[in-house]
């Protein structure tokens, strides 16, 4: 692959002849002048909340990305950020929606069960969550530029569009694919001895990190990183008391470190929450967000 | 800002931020409940409103 697209400042350059004149947090009422009749509109999907278990899980997958033209409406609905759960996968995050323009939320990290396919409709182009106990990674949904998704780890979660959760890995977790949405974090399954989380997917916006349950030195996996925003560190240590992991960039903020057993946030606009362990509580994942250029 | 679940029914449709709840239900013309930590909500869940509480959909376990 000659460019490496990934990390393509182009995704969120102002469109050329166009003002960024509105950025958008909050559902609701939108304004815009009588006299703009089609508006440039940046969507992104809200991250999915990291996975808990009573042992090790995966990362929360990183919100969708979708641009393009619009109409001017008048309304916009802003994505909230996937809930991480104790001992079970994380809550997906919410779609972000202005006029024509949808992006989805990411998956929740994978926690003790695994969603087969996704449980909701509305969680359109997606990246995949990492594995956790007992539960599979997640692959890539097909983007909203018809790109396909990325396949699910073994033990990386593979690049794409929309990229891969990476696998449970005996020591190791396997890394999130990278991609311009991240995937989660694979968990680390050995009890013992020296266990990371993997980390999660690189990307515009980013997969939050897989945890270890270890009565060793444990480390969560990092949440990924942008160009522009970091994802958090994996809290580390040695016994069960750590390795929660950290969460994923964002597209406006940077992912918050795991602490002890609990996941690090996701970051603001689409960061996926990093996972939890030993009964902690999956990290959640950041917000949408609505950038408007007219 | 806070945070709320759209409602479809008493099924969960999406979870999303916002400032005020009557003025943004009134705007998306849709049901709108606050959730919280302590009470959280997803994509899938049933709210009961007798106990207040939203639920998790049961999810079958893949056999591995």
């Amino acid at each position: 692959m000659s460019a490496n697209f990934n990390i393509n400042p182009s995704f969120s350059d102002t469109p050329y002849g166009l003002k960024l004149q509105q950025t958008i947090t909050s559902s609701g009422s939108v304004t815009i002048p009588s006299n703009i009749k089609r508006v440039y509109a940046v969507c992104i999907g809200a991250g999915g909340g990291g996975g808990a278990t009573s042992t090790y899980a995966g990362g929360g997958a990183a919100g969708s990305f979708s641009a393009g033209w619009t109409y001017a409406a008048n309304t916009c609905t802003v994505g909230a950020g996937g809930t991480g759960v104790a001992g079970a996968t994380g809550n997906n995050g919410g779609f972000t929606q202005y006029g024509m323009i949808l992006a989805g939320g990411g998956r929740g990290g994978a926690g003790a069960t695994t969603p087969t396919v996704d449980a909701t409709s509305t969680n359109y182009g997606g990246s995949g969550q990492g594995a956790g106990n007992g539960g599979n990674a997640g692959t890539g949904s097909v983007s909203f530029y018809g790109a396909a998704g990325g396949s699910s780890g073994s033990p990386n979660g593979l690049t794409s569009y929309a990229a891969g959760g990476g696998a449970t890995g005996a020591t190791t977790g396997g890394a999130g694919g990278a991609g311009v949405i991240g995937g989660g974090g694979g968990g680390a399954s050995g009890s013992t001895g020296t266990q990371t989380g993997g980390a999660g997917g690189r990307g515009l916006i980013c997969g939050g990190g897989g945890s270890a349950n270890t009565t060793g030195t444990g480390t969560g996996g990092a949440g990924g990183n942008s160009d522009s925003y970091t994802g958090g560190s994996g809290s580390t240590g040695t016994g069960v008391t750590f390795g929660a992991g950290g969460g994923g960039a964002g597209y406006t903020g940077n992912g918050s470190n795991g602490s002890g057993n609990t996941g690090g946030a996701g970051g603001s606009g689409g960061g996926g929450g990093g996972a939890g362990n030993n009964s902690g509580t999956g990290g959640t994942g950041g917000d949408g967000v609505i950038y408007l250029y007219y | 800002m806070a945070t709320f679940a759209m409602m479809s029914g008493n099924t969960v449709d999406n979870i999303i931020v916002a400032d005020d709840k009557k003025a943004t239900e009134a705007a998306l013309h849709c049901k709108l409940i606050e959730y919280t930590a302590e009470n959280p909500a997803g994509i899938g869940y049933t709210y009961d409103e007798e106990t207040g509480k939203f639920i998790a959909p049961v999810v079958e376990e893949e056999q591995q």
